[in-house]
């Protein structure tokens, strides 16, 4: 497959994982070999002092790619103070800007997430900013200098599928930057549809950490995301209203 | 003395360093940040930083997340 380049780095994997509820964590690695993912989204958080619980990087095989996130964060000040101590703790140049203030529906706020966008790019982050799919905002993001830009398909772990798809399909159209759709993806369908209409990558957690088996769900979603992708790249024929024949409408055997 | 360890009072010894305290709580002193005052204090300075009162001293560590 063709390799998906975010900043200077290049991958062979289309499909981003992240790290949340696996309910075993020893299941990350071997995930990790089935998806074949490369790039694994962490998170910051204090420790419990009281019951401190084992540090989730040493679940994550050293040649994958760490994605720290800025959840928790409910402006762009905040999500700059989380991406630096990040950076500090050595996890590298990549940052999923995530900030929510929406503690129902937990909607990104584009508008911050320009501004943190904006402020990280400057500092030579490898920003990937999640957002709700708009097409102006999208724009700004990118003059802003993300790497990338990750539209929701759903609400996070609705498993809805892609049901912002027609707003995607106007980012993918209009974007200098890849597109990597992330939540609401459930299942490997969601991620082959996201492929087939030129998303140029995915983002999945809890449809295969929260399955019955996250190592087979990881496979599963490794090979939509390669069909997916070939199907973009193969060129899919238009869906027409009505029948087209197949076979020739002439010259039939019985008259 | 008295710090504030992660939005808690805790009582320290006089004069102790960032390491002492992760030492203190069991914690590994690898995969952890550390903010002293809101600024970061990197894993080689913290064997220099003492600690004063009242100061806020936050561990923060990597989790699951997506």
């Amino acid at each position: 497959m063709d390799k998906l380049s975010l900043g200077n780095k290049t991958f062979n994997s289309r499909l981003l994982t992240g790290t949340g509820k696996f309910g075993d964590k020893s299941l990350i690695p071997k995930m990790l070999e089935s998806s074949r993912s490369e790039i694994i989204t962490v998170a910051l958080r204090r420790v419990n002092i009281n019951n401190p619980e084992e540090n989730i990087l040493n679940f994550i095989p050293k040649n994958i790619t760490l994605l720290p996130n800025t959840s928790g964060a409910r402006t762009a000040e905040e999500a700059v103070k989380i991406a630096r101590i990040a950076r500090a703790a050595g996890c590298g140049e990549f940052i999923k800007i995530e900030i929510i203030n929406d503690m129902k529906y937990l909607m990104p706020d584009n508008e911050e997430t320009i501004k943190a966008t904006k402020i990280l790019a400057a500092e030579n982050y490898i920003v990937l900013p999640y957002m709700n799919p708009d097409v102006i905002a999208a724009k700004k993001l990118e003059d802003a200098g993300a790497a990338a830009v990750m539209p929701l398909g759903s609400p996070i772990g609705s498993h809805q599928g892609l049901q912002t798809k027609h707003l995607i399909e106007i980012l993918i159209e209009n974007s200098n930057v890849p597109i990597i759709v992330d939540a609401g993806i459930g299942k490997p369908s969601h991620a082959a549809d996201a492929m087939e209409m030129g998303a140029d990558a995915v983002l999945v957690n809890s449809a295969i950490a929260c399955s019955e088996d996250p190592v087979l769900m990881g496979q599963a979603f490794h090979k939509a995301v390669e069909a997916g992708r070939e199907c973009y790249i193969a060129g899919a024929k238009e869906k027409i209203r009505f029948a087209e024949a197949s076979s020739p409408l002439t010259g039939f055997i019985f008259n | 003395m008295k710090i504030n360890l992660n939005g808690e009072i805790k009582c320290i010894d006089h004069k102790s360093s960032v390491t002492q305290v992760i030492k203190d709580l069991n914690f590994p002193n690898d995969g952890l940040v550390t903010l002293l005052n809101e600024n970061i204090i990197s894993q080689v300075e913290r064997n220099n930083t003492i600690l004063n009162e009242n100061d806020s001293l936050e561990i923060i560590s990597f989790v699951s997340g997506g």
